[in-house]
């Protein structure tokens, strides 16, 4: 997993699969990189190619925990594949979405 | 039991351990021998999403008695379906009819609602030592089972699909970036008003799909928002932003600095203005922000859809309104500029015509000379004098200060001295004549709040007689060769306090050598560093060494120059400085 911190930003690339064997990992990964100088977490998805509902929650869980600290998550680049699943889920109402 | 596809299927069975990572490598192989059936992309991507939350579901419920029970997939796929059974051994659940969505922080609970959004049937069977859950979708592309590709038609297949995929992608693209083309032409070209707004507003809602739109902009204190425009003509209702008193969806949204969702299944507040065009609405209030400064809220929806806008749709919402954002804000910029301009040309023009007020020349009757000084702390004051010649050596010396400053200050210092030099007659009697000047002027002062002090001269200098009037304004200094200089203090209220106002005059007559005043409140209320005022005293001392020293009217006018710039120690000055001068001719007196 590749993280970068750009400013107050937190760019943190995804694998090309975020689904429940590896979800609780992203998850702890990227909370441990959040530090007090990040306003944003920003995941780029470009080469995420599915997305199942326990990664989808591996996401929330970023964005709860950036919320409390008054920032904001944005997803880069998705896919359609992961773009369907967050509109199925209407998560796409929830993240800031970059399209590619 | 439940529909079985039809005899013709081909089937595929999975036997994995209860692990979620066998469950993803299951996945994979699954969606593998759908490709193979000749299924699509688009429909082995929501089956590989099934599998998942299936599968998924059956590892992480299952008994701990039964975890080393193996999990069992089996797929069958005919020409006109597809099917997904899988064996679990968890301890078995009613799945529901309707699933609903979580609450959107939720980080669990989403895997039935997906089961059951993307399955056209949903079975599960509770047996007891294992459950059958059944997943059917009809096949979007018929045809027959196909027999195992080769190599090469797999690759051109997957080719086929990328292209495909990129062609869709580019089309749904294509309309958003061709507006937001149009849309930055258009800005270029600096159109601001209402209309160009309502265009691209009415352009976004034909992009998205939406039936109404509605932007309305803060106010400047940020206390309500106004429609700015709307495709609509029932929503002028004002939102208001205090929290307290405004349950409205647009208010939520600009308060809260978040996009706020309409949804059908939530009712409207009974006085939320959306409420015009429906009590349950679909759709979505944007904030409009720029450089943290609230602008607006732009709601966009629709009527009658339950899902109003993808993903797509909801960032080009969000372009178009931080262009809209951009836009309104300069345009706010560039009308404050405009209007700054029109004020500082207004200043100037205003400067003008004050300069013009003053003399060009003072007169210079024999044995006497005068001079003057007037100077505005702003741009344009109301501070003037005058001086007229009359007939059988008269002079009359006018000074006045109008109350405030700027454009209307300067325009009744303009009104003061037409009205003062059409009546000269008067001049001889400056008592009359303040009180014809109030007259005069009494209406146009009251009706905009001003007044007027003046102080009114008559010198007949053949009888050396000098008449003095004065209206709430300072005291004029006079003194001469054997008399020290004394203050002539002020009679009546100013010019436009009360309309039948009479003013008297006191009686003089021309000391000696004589060295005469005339100031506004701005000579002796000068102040120093320390704050302090001048006052009379400094002067009356200048003036009686300039009389001891025979100084001449423009020797005296330099002196009190100085003397305030030496007072003030270099500051600026905060109030208008004028002075009118008549002294005798030290020239002449010498020769």
């Amino acid at each position: 997993m590749k993280l970068q911190t750009l400013g107050n930003s937190l760019l943190a690339g995804c694998p090309a699969e975020l689904t429940a064997p590896n979800a609780a990992v992203f998850r702890e990964q990227t909370r441990a990189a959040v530090s007090a100088q990040h306003q944003h977490v920003e995941f780029d998805m470009s080469q995420t190619n599915f997305l199942d509902s326990s990664g989808l929650g591996a996401l929330i869980s970023i964005h709860k925990l950036m919320c409390s600290r008054g920032g904001s998550v944005r997803i880069r680049n998705p896919s359609p594949t992961v773009l369907q699943i967050l509109e199925l889920t209407r998560m796409h109402r929830i993240f800031e979405i970059i399209p590619a | 039991m439940p529909n079985s596809p039809d005899t013709l299927s081909v089937s595929w069975t999975k036997s994995l351990p209860c692990d979620l990572s066998a469950v993803r490598d299951a996945t994979v192989q699954f969606c593998g021998f759908l490709r193979e059936q000749g299924l699509g992309t688009e429909e082995i991507g929501a089956w590989e999403l099934l599998c998942a939350e299936a599968g998924n579901n059956a590892v992480q419920y299952a008994r701990p008695a039964a975890a080393h029970i193996p999990i069992v997939l089996i797929a069958r796929v005919s020409a006109t379906e597809a099917e997904l059974q899988v064996v679990d051994h968890t301890a078995g659940f009613e799945f529901p009819e309707n699933p609903q969505l979580p609450d959107d922080l939720s980080e669990h609970g989403r895997g039935l609602f997906l089961m059951r959004t993307l399955s056209d049937r949903v079975d599960y069977l509770r047996g007891r030592d294992e459950n059958r859950l059944i997943l059917g979708r009809h096949r979007q592309s018929t045809g027959i089972p196909r027999p195992a590709p080769t190599a090469q038609s797999a690759e051109a297949a997957a080719n086929e699909a990328l292209v495909q995929s990129m062609s869709e992608e580019l089309a749904a693209c294509y309309e958003s970036l061709s507006a937001i083309f149009r849309f930055t032409a258009e800005i270029n070209k600096g159109s601001q008003d209402s209309r160009f707004i309502r265009h691209w507003l009415d352009q976004l809602r034909a992009v998205c799909g939406a039936d109404w739109w509605v932007l309305r902009l803060a106010d400047p204190g940020t206390t309500t928002l106004a429609q700015f425009a709307s495709s609509r003509t029932d929503l002028l209702a004002p939102v208001s932003l205090d929290a307290s008193q405004d349950d409205s969806v647009e208010a939520q949204a600009a308060l809260g600095r978040q996009d706020v969702w309409l949804e059908p299944t939530a009712t409207l507040h009974a006085d939320d203005p959306l409420r015009q065009i429906g009590s349950s609405l679909s759709g979505l209030c944007h904030p409009i922000y720029v450089n943290a400064v609230p602008l607006g809220v732009l709601s966009i929806g629709c009527a009658e859809s339950a899902e109003p806008f993808k993903a797509g749709e909801v960032s080009i919402i969000h372009t178009f309104a931080d262009f809209l954002g951009i836009q309104i804000h300069n345009a706010w910029i560039q009308a404050e500029q405009l209007r700054s301009r029109l004020v500082s040309r207004d200043l100037e023009i205003a400067a003008t015509i004050q300069r013009s007020l003053l003399p060009e020349r003072l007169p210079a009757p024999a044995g006497f000379r005068l001079a003057g000084h007037s100077a505005s702390a702003s741009q344009v004051g109301g501070d003037f004098f005058d001086v007229l010649e009359l007939p059988d050596e008269g002079l009359l010396l006018a000074i006045a200060d109008v109350m405030g400053k700027g454009v209307s200050a300067a325009m009744f210092a303009a009104i003061f001295r037409s009205h003062l030099r059409s009546r000269p007659e008067l001049a001889s009697t400056p008592g009359a004549f303040l009180t014809w000047l109030n007259r005069a002027l009494f209406e146009d002062l009251d009706r905009v709040d001003m007044f007027v002090t003046a102080q009114l001269v008559y010198l007949n200098l053949r009888r050396r007689e000098l008449r003095v009037a004065s209206a709430g304004h300072c005291p004029l200094l006079l003194g001469g060769r054997h008399e020290p200089v004394r203050d002539l203090g002020a009679d009546g209220p100013p010019l436009g306090i009360t309309a039948e106002a009479a003013w008297t005059e006191q009686h003089l007559l021309l000391p000696e050598d004589p060295r005469l005043v005339m100031f506004t409140d701005g000579l002796i209320e000068v102040r120093n560093r320390t704050g302090a005022f001048l006052g009379l005293e400094p002067v009356k001392a200048c003036l009686n060494l300039a009389i001891q020293n025979a100084e001449s009217a423009d020797d005296i006018r330099k002196a009190l120059q100085t003397l305030v710039a030496d007072f003030q120690g270099g500051q600026a000055a905060t109030d208008d400085l004028t002075f009118l001068i008549f002294a005798s001719d030290s020239t002449a007196l010498n020769s």
